[in-house]
């Protein structure tokens, strides 16, 4: 992730990571913190992953892992919604479609 | 003497191990030759049937045999068709209950929701701040991410 964060800094992509994982515990929030980008957490509050529509598709509380472009304007132009648990995306599958932006 | 022995065993070991060596090289070399055989003989039979069943169409009487044709391939057709409409309501039946899913990712509308959240950095982030500026990927990730 800290090569894809380099990656997608070059292409102009800013990266806003939400939790919904319990990030009180100080382990995690060393492994966190060395992430660059913001890492934003709703441990308490999951209205905005339900918002996106990807809460709690396991029935495990969290939610997928997933991906939402939004443009300059402020709408999704591309989105990967994690349908099961080993779904990743690439960041050259991001970087493509921000290029598409363009 | 037990260094004959495990000399012998050694040896046989690789005799053995050198055995089933060639009859892999054996099995390789029949699966390759078998297809390049069957490839060179299923062109010649069907270089073969195109001049036979124009030869049968001229040939043959001109009432009856059109009207075997017509029929016989109006039942196959039937037949295929059957199984096939049973076997897509099957599938359709069976697509949903094998996805791990338990809930079904709701629809999102094209403007973003916005938010405003806390960062483990200390600082609020929010979608709208970023408007105008750069384009965003808004990232759901899990534990391992």
């Amino acid at each position: 992730m800290h090569r894809a964060q380099a990656e997608l800094d070059a292409s102009g992509v800013q990266i806003l990571a939400i939790s919904t994982d319990n990030l009180d515990g100080p382990a995690a929030l060393a492994a966190a913190q060395g992430y660059e980008f913001p890492v934003l957490y709703t441990s308490l509050d999951s209205s905005i992953p339900k918002e996106y529509g990807v809460f709690d598709l396991f029935g495990d509380g969290l939610a997928s892992a997933s991906i939402f472009l939004v443009d300059t304007n402020g709408k999704i132009v591309w989105q990967s919604i994690g349908l099961n648990y080993t779904h990743q995306v690439e960041a050259a599958e991001i970087i493509e479609q921000v290029e598409l932006l363009r | 003497m037990t260094t004959g022995q495990v000399r012998n065993s050694r040896g046989f070991i690789a005799i053995s191990f050198i055995a089933v060596l060639f009859v892999l090289a054996a099995a390789c070399g029949g699966e390759v030759s078998s297809p390049a055989a069957g490839g060179t003989a299923a062109p010649s039979a069907e270089v073969e049937h195109p001049p036979s069943s124009p030869t049968v169409l001229p040939s043959a009487t001109d009432v009856a045999a059109p009207a075997v044709s017509i029929s016989a391939d109006g039942e196959s057709w039937e037949q295929v068709g059957v199984p096939d409409s049973s076997s897509n309501t099957d599938t359709t039946e069976s697509d949903p209950t094998e996805p791990p899913l338990i809930n079904t990712p709701s629809p999102v509308a094209n403007t973003a929701p916005d938010f405003t959240l806390p960062s483990i950095q200390g600082v609020n982030y929010s979608l709208s701040q970023f408007r105008g500026e750069r384009p965003v990927a808004v990232v759901f990730y899990r534990a391992y991410w």
